[in-house]
């Protein structure tokens, strides 16, 4: 594989594997530095990838090994997802392998514009100006608790609208 | 939710399989864990909900994909709106595609089944009204008691803490007359503050954590959130990774830089495109707003310069005179401590690095920055990383009195230049070989201050004992039989004369030629394409002497075309050099006018 069509995929691959990291590893920016790591690691060990298929279940194994070496090194182990669940995510992981990140993108772009503006302006808040749960939860009067309940309902009425549109065929998008 | 989408599908949205079904607990501890809010005991609670249920993993990894596309969607909407109106303009194009959405395929609003209670908390949020009565009074008291107990928090925290010291382990190394926007005030030695760098003027140097070294060129505006990220919302940065970092990222509102083990420079102008070069290495690329035209991804190679619009990568002309780099960063504190902080050198630093950018540029046969070398006052150095050590030139003819120019200030009062005169006969000598003058392609720069515009300026010549074969030549308003106020140059086989180009009085010009076979030749002044005439064919390969300052003939009949003025700056390439190549050239080197402004674009 060259270099070129490997750095091609790299990028195209990057949310899908940040967001298996982030699986393992529960923080963005540990996921974000391991995501470096393998990619200097596909760099110099691209003569002996083969295909495409290939690469992502290698990308897959690599990033798995070092975010446990990061684990490891910071003792962080007791926090994270144990092993055996680890393992039984692996098949459903492989199964959004066939998606095409830039697709997943347009309909989660297209379902973000459909959330009610309470919501959007909820997400911004906290995702974009960083105001902590806390903090949102004491300007809007409410426990913290019941703000993740709101929060994973967002991200569980958007889930399903991207699958509702990734279900739905091309020319009617 | 439509009867041909829940059949279609291999993604079921009704039933069970729904990812919004899932038991409100198990969905609460995902999101938890995924933002990295989960404490120990709940984790457990998490893990049992995934081993027993084949559709709860389903959702766990969606929700990790939904997460991260959330937080980089909304990241770079923020990065868009912040800077430009992009956001009108996407809000523009996505409602006609909703409008004109066939009915049966549209997804009801999203959130519309998060249950009554949530929702109707979030509507009442948004629009700052409430069902219940409220206690304004009660309110603003609570506020009140809030606002000052943070106050007298912060301030007993400031007088416990002692200086302001920032969390982050960027270190400012160095910085060249750096004014900072107000507040974020950065002394050599200080760490950066996580908030970055605002630069209104002037050249720093920052080591990141990661070993990352990055040259910042005022104005500049940026801030690095990782040890290996840096966001650039505008200015010129130019930054060598190490080898041991991998994928560092350069991020700007419409493109993704990331680093393959190399130097590269980054531009961010208002209302322009994003503008990456490699100097050294390789880099990938990434077009943030074209995730389907198929222009997302560019690998660029050392010597090769890009523009990022916010779909498209377009190639761009290379040229890196536009950035400082790490090397010449060196140079420029070297020309700082000389001189000084006096506003009449306001840009010689600036045209120092410039002037080492271009002493490292491809195809410069020679380059000579009339810089004299205290070791040997009579050699005029040729600084052509290239070809270092030939090609120096002798100031004056030994044996003849009084024939040197004489060392003056050039365009600033740090800078030197030559000083020629008519009445001594003053020249520099050179003997070169048969391959200096080049034969494929040819630019020639020189930065010179005639003094008398009625006078013809020889500025470089070939002695040949009849005819001049490589010659360039300021012709002056007196000048016959030739075209006055123009510039004359023989590459070997005739001579071709530009179009009379409008005379300035006693300031510092720009003449740079360039000269194709078979092509044109191109003459442009202080920056600006003045004139295109054909070029005749190749000259042939000779040794020759040349003189700088004096025309090729020096018997009785041409002392008068003796050059009256100085030159400051000389160079040769063996290539075409590009317009903005040129026009970056003349703007890193002007001088500043009289009433002390850098000068005129």
């Amino acid at each position: 594989m060259n270099e070129e069509e490997l750095v091609s995929i790299l990028l195209a691959e990057r949310q899908r594997l940040i967001a298996y990291l982030i699986s393992i590893l529960r923080k963005l920016d540990q996921a974000e530095d391991v995501y470096q790591e393998v990619c200097l690691l596909a760099l110099k060990k691209r003569e002996t990838i083969v295909d495409q298929q290939h690469l992502r279940y290698w990308l897959r194994t690599a990033a798995k090994l070092q975010a446990m070496n990061l684990l490891k090194k910071m003792q962080n182990r007791q926090l994270t997802l144990n092993d055996e669940i680890l393992d039984l995510l692996e098949p459903h992981w492989a199964a959004h392998d066939a998606e095409d990140d830039s697709v997943v993108m347009l309909a989660l772009k297209h379902c973000m514009d459909l959330l009610p503006k309470a919501a959007g302006e909820l997400i911004r808040r906290h995702y974009v100006q960083g105001i902590s749960y806390a903090v949102l939860a004491e300007s809007l009067r409410r426990p913290v608790n019941s703000l993740y309940v709101t929060f994973s309902r967002i991200h569980a009425a958007l889930a399903d609208c991207v699958n509702k549109r990734l279900s739905i065929p091309e020319e009617g998008r | 939710m439509s009867d041909s989408a829940s059949k279609s599908g291999s993604y079921p949205s009704e039933g069970p399989s729904r990812v919004a079904d899932r038991p409100r607990d198990f969905l609460r501890l995902a999101v938890c864990f995924i933002e990295g809010g989960l404490p120990a005991d709940d984790l457990r609670l998490l893990e049992d909900y995934l081993r027993n249920d084949s559709a709860n993993r389903s959702a766990f990894v969606r929700l990790c994909r939904i997460y991260i596309g959330v937080v980089e969607e909304l990241k770079a909407e923020s990065y868009l709106s912040a800077s430009d109106s992009q956001r009108a303009l996407t809000g523009a194009v996505m409602m006609p595609a909703m409008l004109h959405e066939p009915a049966a395929n549209r997804v009801p609003p999203v959130g519309s089944n998060i249950p009554h209670s949530d929702s109707f908390a979030l509507r009442a949020q948004a629009d700052g009204n409430s069902t219940k009565p409220q206690n304004h009074f009660r309110n603003r008291i609570g506020w009140i008691a809030i606002v000052a107990t943070a106050a007298i928090a912060v301030i007993t925290a400031l007088v416990l803490r002692g200086p302001f010291t920032p969390s982050s382990n960027n270190i400012l190394l160095s910085s060249i007359h750096a004014r900072w926007a107000s507040g974020h005030q950065i002394v050599s030695g200080q760490r950066v503050p996580d908030d970055g760098v605002n630069l209104l003027h002037g050249l720093v140097e920052v080591r990141m954590q990661s070993g990352a070294l990055v040259v910042v060129h005022g104005p500049a505006r940026l801030h690095f959130p990782s040890p290996r990220q840096i966001r650039l919302a505008h200015g010129n940065i130019v930054v060598r990774v190490p080898h041991t970092i991998a994928g560092f990222t350069v991020k700007t509102k419409s493109a993704n830089i990331v680093d393959l083990g190399t130097e590269f420079g980054v531009a961010v102008t208002s209302r322009k495109p994003t503008s990456a070069e490699v100097f050294k290495g390789h880099v990938a690329v990434h077009c943030a707003g074209a995730a389907k035209s198929g222009q997302s991804l560019r690998i660029l190679h050392q010597g090769q310069a890009v523009r990022i619009n916010r779909h498209t990568i377009q190639t761009a002309a290379f040229n890196p005179l536009r950035f400082v780099r790490p090397a010449a960063f060196a140079e420029c504190i070297w020309a700082a401590a000389k001189a000084g902080t006096s506003s009449a050198n306001q840009g010689y630093i600036r045209w120092k690095a410039s002037s080492f950018a271009i002493s490292h540029m491809s195809g410069l046969k020679c380059y000579y920055t009339f810089t004299p070398d205290p070791a040997q006052p009579n050699t005029l150095l040729n600084e052509s990383t290239a070809t270092f050590g030939r090609y120096n030139g002798r100031l004056g003819n030994p044996g003849v009195p009084n024939s040197s120019p004489t060392w003056r200030p050039g365009r600033w009062p740090a800078k030197s230049a030559l000083q020629f005169s008519l009445t001594h006969h003053t020249a520099v000598h050179m003997r070169v070989g048969p391959h200096f003058v080049p034969r494929r392609a040819i630019t020639i720069f020189v930065w010179l201050k005639p003094e008398d515009l009625a006078h013809t300026d020889h500025i470089i010549n070939q002695i040949k004992p009849e005819d001049p074969r490589f010659n360039l030549c300021w012709l002056g308003s007196q000048e016959k039989p030739y075209t006055p106020n123009a510039i004359y140059f023989d590459w070997g086989t005739g001579r071709v004369i530009s179009a009379t180009v409008l005379p300035k009085i006693s300031e510092w010009t720009f003449l740079a030629v360039t000269a194709r076979p078979d092509r044109s030749v191109r003459f442009y002044v202080d920056g600006k394409l003045a004139s295109v005439r054909p070029c005749p064919p190749a000259p042939k390969p000779q040794s020759m002497q040349l003189l700088i300052g004096a025309p090729g003939l020096l018997n009785s009949g041409t002392r008068s075309l003796f050059m009256i003025g100085r030159i400051g700056e000389l160079g040769i390439f063996n290539r075409v050099l590009s317009a903005p190549e040129i026009r970056a050239m003349y703007r890193s080197g002007r001088p500043p006018m009289s009433n002390g402004t850098a000068g005129k674009q």
